[in-house]
């Protein structure tokens, strides 16, 4: 075994550090008694000397064992293990299913992506999984990925399942912005790698409407999947025969099966499901002195297979112990869908051990389920409606906020490097906007910030501009609620900010208007007047105020910030660099400026303030009409871009490099454009330049090029578009009226 | 169109971190930090030498008494001349870090552990090694060989004796601030220098002496602080004979002390306080004149260590020069050690016959082994009580929202308070911890309090320099910045918990006005052998290599993680 590296070790010493004013206060407390009780011994005995080592260790030693048993206690949870990649185990014994799972299995190798249908409880992941491991029978080619999300009754969005789907095939999902790229993605690694891919529990159908089409490739999708349109012939699973039911109830009933061969009084339209036949059986074992016929009653009554199925859950569950009971309460009325076993531990009050015992108990009574991942737990669907919320639900909802959000910010300080850390954030992103929704007055503002901060880190480091935005825009709203003033205009500025990379300055700006007006003047933080001088920047109406902002940002940093400072200057360079009339003393002002910002050394300024530096500087050479310099500064910026792990500014830079090569060297222009334009989000000026540039260098797509390029300027609204976004509007519009 | 300009995005760059200026702890988290070391210094220091300033006061004339008493003015001449002492050892110390630039990283590396082995052993090591070296017995003494009987240990001579003990043990310290502050210098500077000032004087004189200046003043502070406190070395390498003569105002008032009349030994104790506390705040006060604020220097590009010249031979020669010299009076008590213990007595290190006799008869009466562990365990115990006091002092200082004016304060009176002799403190100290003092918890608290300052300054530095980014995420969420602050800083810390062991391993003093006769104190039952050193050399020298080798073994175990420290604690 590889023994731990030297400075995580260190860590975890450092992990015993006081790190709340509540454990601060227990060292001390300690510590201080500690030593002042030893000075009392010392007055009344003479044996301090002989018993000097006892102290020694006890002061030593004591501090840190209280720290650590607190902090045990409020231990964010381990990291989930990864769910596994392979196909579920089939089914042991699939009762009247041949049929389907033989069309599914010649669907896929007839088309390459075969839609298996049906309603939750009739057995269709069981359908597909049997085919899928016909299909493929060896694991290493096996890939599987269950689309339950955290999020009830809200489908996993099509761009995310796509990211899910990339993962699980083992590319990066992190950089892919569109869905088209992402079926190329997927398209190309089914079909050299020779995969079986099988994507389950799909709600919608547009969540997987963009995966690849290809006789190469081998799909199987299955679910509920509502808006499959009909051209795609799906594979409809349909209720069980009532003979395959009660042969389907005798196979699973092992307590006392003699109950079962005897004139059976159960409805039969009940064994037409699945489910309902597991559940009756589940109670049966429970039950085994019962009969099928005390059952029958109450179940006549009931109209719906839902009903049905509630009905039996609800007698399963009133012989539950009280450890089973709390746990399936709290699990049922948790605001996400599922749970690691040790969160649902702190969050119900109850110790692992109770929790892991009751959860087999539950497990045993079909009453919760395990996803793929073992650590992890969620409750059947409709279980809120057959036992009743915990009476502290309002605590329970706060402590698994208190319990995520400790858990965000333990992790969210290991990314992006750690791969534990990642795998968290990618079971538990959507559970923490979740929260982030359902923070109502009363929740704590602190544990809000932390998710926040968590999620703004974690899309940050997955270059996932939209979730930033979207988690900003989560985050302002909550702040709202519990009227958090902070944490909203930090949550604003987010939004500015996002706003601004992906081009939509309208929205940019009436964040920005916000933050301002949700604090008093004197409070203003230095990034506000940046964000406000980057609007102003970028929309050109008033380069004085960006003037005065950029003044005042400056003015408000605190002293000694040395990255505060280089940001100011790599703006006063953009200022410099912006206008129509620009003079050669400007250009040569903002030229020294840059360079002395590109050129600091030690770790004062992060090194993706260099690179936007060196970016801009290079574009200041661009400007004194120095070609090659200015094309080796970009080259130089987008490496340092791509150490600092700015995927977008590393795309700017060779949209940059690219446009500089429009005249010289055609083919090599069009080749960066392209490799630029797969860096840069779909929308924003970068992306336009990129789009005009290739629809003038590759004649034959031009006007795929063209919409892309006018859908990348997006309208600012209610605010008006400054002159060079009009030229590049004009420019893409005239090459779209060139005939081809 | 196609001859319209090429268009080009120009973005603006947008700061993502969370406001820093928020923080919900306000302002008295800072005090909140400080609290616990305040209340240590406070009980330990503070109110002992308020009450030594109050008795002084309690007697008009004692101060009268004092400077118009004829054995005064001879203490304080010598005074001046340690501090002669200290300007030698910041020079040398300075060409020896200039030496360095020139030389390859492994000599540099030897001779850094060269220079720096003398300043952890203790002064009373020292005193003895240059005793046994400078041996006004010709037959005893390695340079007495050729030289007229007394020659070397005359009352003239003795001088040159106390100032190589010196010199050799706080030349290191000076050259490892020296050669971070050389390696702190903007590159652009010299570059400009090279440029405009014509010869290498001028360049000195017009860029690199003023650049220089701070790093000065910190390796002068330091060097200055242990002049001052000169004591051990004096006790021991001084023949009884001619002590008198050679005698210190921090010895003078040891031996003075129950001849005084009322208020003058007081009056003595708050001169010897006010004397180093005066230059200390001097030199703060230039420092905070002269230093870049906090997180500019560095500026563009730092010299490196090496110049831009490859390892010069000349430089590599003296280079290991000075390292064989330096390693020589180390050379001559291991040696010494190993010697017969009669021979050793007779004909010192040139005596015949290797053996570890000399360490049985050490060890022999048990004394020295007895006062191992209560050693040990008392260092051990003020580490870690200086690092749980100093770093909350430090990190309260620097990220807890403190009034920049009060943290300013607070760091003057820690330069004062880190001058404090002794002496100053110790009758109140005394008289109140009387019946405490034979236990290990109060001295250690007295160690702790006397170490504490100098380690709040020093992880005060450590702490500045901490990257904006690491401490901006927790602090705008309002919460502490602690863990990462130290995480970041950990080498700062283990160089402190080191330093503080060392000192305390090597503390003769204290012990001697605070414990004495408890005899439980490694260097206490050294100095008692060394009152027989004509007859016991070879033990003594036993003694001194035992007593020195667990710093020096602290040291090179951590040296990795002291560079670091030191040049992280030095580096405003």
């Amino acid at each position: 075994m590889t023994p731990p590296p030297r400075r995580r070790r260190v860590t975890r010493l450092l992990s015993l550090l006081p790190q709340s004013r509540r454990e601060s206060l227990v060292a001390a407390v300690t510590v201080g008694g500690l030593v002042a009780t030893a000075l009392l011994k010392e007055i009344l005995t003479d044996l301090a000397l002989e018993l000097l080592p006892l102290w020694i260790l006890l002061i030593v030693t004591v501090p840190p064992v209280v720290i650590f048993w607190l902090r045990r206690r409020h231990a964010p949870g381990g990291v989930p293990e990864s769910p596994p990649l392979t196909f579920p185990p089939p089914a042991e014994r699939l009762v009247g299913r041949d049929e389907a799972v033989r069309q599914v299995v010649h669907r896929v190798e007839a088309r390459g992506l075969a839609v298996v249908q049906g309603s939750k409880g009739l057995g269709t992941s069981a359908v597909a999984i049997a085919a899928a491991w016909e299909l493929e029978p060896h694991t290493a080619r096996q890939r599987y990925a269950d689309l339950r999300g955290q999020d009830r009754g809200r489908p996993e969005p099509a761009l995310s399942v796509a990211r899910r789907t990339l993962g699980v095939l083992g590319l990066q999902p992190g950089a892919v912005e569109t869905l088209d790229a992402a079926a190329a993605l997927v398209g190309d690694a089914l079909r050299t790698s020779g995969h079986t891919l099988l994507l389950d529990n799909v709600q919608e159908w547009t969540q997987v409407a963009w995966l690849p089409r290809a006789p190469a490739v081998r799909i199987v999708v299955a679910g509920l999947l509502d808006g499959t349109p009909v051209e795609e012939d799906p594979i409809p699973i349909g209720s069980l025969s009532e003979e395959d039911g009660l042969a389907l109830l005798r196979a699973k009933v092992t307590e006392n099966p003699g109950r079962l061969t005897s004139a059976d009084p159960l409805p039969r339209s009940f064994l037409r499901n699945p489910v309902i036949v597991l559940t009756i059986a589940a109670w049966l074992d429970r039950n085994a002195t019962m009969r099928v016929a005390d059952l029958a009653g109450e179940l006549r009554a009931r109209p719906s297979d839902a009903d049905v199925l509630a009905t039996v859950r609800r007698r399963l569950s009133h012989g539950l112990s009280p450890h089973a009971a709390r746990l399936l309460s709290v699990l049922a009325h948790l605001p996400v869908e599922e749970v690691a076993t040790g969160t649902l531990a702190r969050v119900a009050g109850l110790s692992e051990r109770d929790t892991g015992d009751a959860i087999r108990v539950l497990l045993d009574n079909c009453l919760v389920e395990r996803p793929r991942s073992p650590s992890r737990v969620r409750a059947v669907d409709g279980a809120a409606l057959i036992v009743d919320p915990p009476r502290d639900r309002a605590a329970v909802t706060r402590a698994l906020a208190g319990q995520l959000a400790a858990q965000a910010d333990a992790h969210s300080r290991r990314l992006p490097e750690d791969e534990g850390a990642r795998r968290w954030f990618a079971a538990e992103d959507t559970a923490l906007l979740k929260v982030l929704d359902d923070a109502a007055p009363g929740a704590s503002a602190y544990d809000v910030w932390r998710i926040g901060d968590a999620l703004e880190t974690w899309f940050n480091t997955q270059h996932r501009q939209t979730d930033r935005l979207d988690a900003a825009r989560r985050l302002a709203a909550a702040a709202r609620r519990l009227k958090d003033r902070e944490a909203s205009v930090v949550a604003e500025l987010r939004c500015a900010d996002v706003g601004l990379a992906l081009g939509v300055v309208g929205s940019a700006s009436r964040h920005v208007a916000r933050a301002f007006e949700s604090l008093p003047a004197k409070a203003h933080p230095p990034q506000l007047h940046l964000a406000r001088a980057a609007v102003h920047l970028t929309t050109q109406e008033d380069l004085t105020v960006v003037e005065a902002e950029l003044a005042r940002y400056r003015q408000a940093l605190p002293s000694g910030d040395v990255q505060g400072l280089a940001v100011a200057r790599v703006n006063i360079g953009a200022l410099l660099l912006s206008g129509d009339a620009l003079d050669s003393r400007r250009v040569q002002d903002a030229h020294r400026l840059l360079g002395a910002v590109a050129a600091s050394a030690g770790d004062g300024v992060d090194p993706g303030t260099k690179a936007h530096a060196t970016e801009l500087r290079a574009l200041a050479d661009w400007r004194l009409g120095k070609e090659q310099e200015a094309r080796a500064g970009w080259r130089r910026a987008a490496a340092m871009f791509r150490r600092a792990g700015e995927p977008v500014g590393e795309g700017r830079c060779t949209v940059h490099l690219g446009t500089s090569l429009v005249a010289s060297d055609a083919a090599e222009a069009a080749r960066l454009l392209r490799a630029g334009r797969a860096r840069l989000p779909r929308t924003g000026v970068p992306t336009a330049l990129a789009c005009l540039y290739l629809a003038r260098l590759d004649p034959g797509q031009a006007d795929e090029h063209v919409t892309a390029g006018l859908a990348a300027l997006v309208p600012w609204d209610d605010v008006s578009e400054p002159p060079y976004i009009g030229d590049i509007r004009r420019r893409l519009e005239e090459l779209a009226t060139i005939p081809s | 169109m196609r001859d319209e300009p090429l268009l080009f995005a120009v973005t603006p760059r947008m700061d993502p971190r969370a406001p820093a200026t928020w923080s919900s702890h306000g302002r008295w988290a800072g005090w909140g930090y400080l609290l616990p070391a305040v209340a240590v210094m406070t009980a330990v220091l503070v109110a002992p030498l308020a009450m030594t300033v109050i008795e002084s006061l309690r007697f008009p004339d004692a101060y009268r008494t004092l400077v118009t008493a004829a054995d005064f003015w001879l203490p304080l001449r010598n005074n001046l001349i340690w501090m002669g002492f200290a300007l030698v050892a910041c020079a040398l110390g300075l060409g020896l870090a200039l030496l360095a630039r020139d030389v390859g990283g492994r000599l540099r590396r030897v001779l850094t552990a060269a220079l720096t082995v003398p300043a952890v052993v203790t002064p009373l090591a020292a005193g003895i090694t240059l005793r046994l070296i400078f041996d006004f017995r010709p037959e005893r003494g390695l340079t007495g060989g050729g030289a007229r009987e007394g020659y070397l240990l005359g009352p003239g001579w003795i001088w040159l004796l106390l100032g190589m003990a010196f010199v050799w043990q706080w030349t290191g310290v000076a050259f490892l601030v020296f050669r971070e502050g050389l390696g702190r210098i903007r590159g652009d500077l010299l570059r400009v220098a090279r440029v405009f000032a014509p010869g290498r004087w001028s360049r000195a004189r017009l860029v690199l002496i003023p650049a220089l200046f701070p790093t000065a003043a910190v390796a002068g502070l330091i060097v200055l602080i242990a002049a001052t406190r000169a004591f051990e070395i004096v006790l021991v390498a001084v023949p009884g004979s001619i002590q008198d003569q050679v005698d210190v105002l921090g010895l003078y008032w040891w031996r003075q002390s129950d001849v005084f009349a009322p208020g003058e030994r007081e009056a003595l104790g708050v001169l010897l306080f006010l004397i180093p506390a005066t230059a200390a705040l001097l030199l703060l006060w230039r420092l905070r004149r002269d230093l870049p604020p906090p997180g500019e220097t560095g500026g563009t590009g730092r010299t490196g260590e090496t110049g831009a010249r490859g390892p010069g031979r000349v430089a590599r020669a003296a280079s290991a020069l000075v390292a064989a010299v330096w390693l020589t009076p180390i050379a001559v008590l291991l040696l010494t050690s190993l010697r017969d213990p009669v021979g050793a007595a007779r004909s010192g290190v040139r005596a015949a016959g290797h053996g570890f006799a000399s360490y049985a008869e050490a060890l022999r009466d048990g004394s020295f082994l007895d006062a191992l562990t209560p050693t040990a365990t008392r260092s051990l115990l003020v580490a870690v009580l200086v690092v749980l006091l100093a770093v909350p002092a430090a990190y309260g200082l620097t990220y807890a929202g403190m009034r920049r004016r009060a943290g300013a304060l607070v760091v003057a009176l820690a330069a004062a308070l880190a001058t404090i002799p002794p002496q100053a403190v110790a009758v109140p100290l005394g008289r109140v911890t009387d019946r405490l003092v034979g236990g290990p918890v109060t001295l250690s608290l007295v160690h702790t309090a006397l170490v504490l300052p100098l380690a709040v300054l020093l992880l005060r530095n450590a702490f500045l320099s901490v990257p904006r980014p690491v401490v901006d995420r927790p602090l705008a969420q309002g919460h502490s910045a602690f863990r990462w602050v130290v995480e970041a800083r950990l080498p700062a810390v283990v160089t402190v918990a080191v330093l503080a062991a060392v000192f305390t391993w090597n503390d003769l003093i204290v012990s001697l006005l605070l414990n004495w006769p408890a005899a439980d104190q490694v260097p206490l039952v050294i100095w008692q052998q060394a009152r027989e050193f004509a007859t016991s050399a070879g033990p003594l020298a036993a003694e001194s290599v035992m007593a020195g080798a667990v710093p020096v073994v602290l040291v090179l175990a951590t040296g990795r993680w002291l560079t670091q420290g030191l040049t992280q604690g030095v580096a405003r």
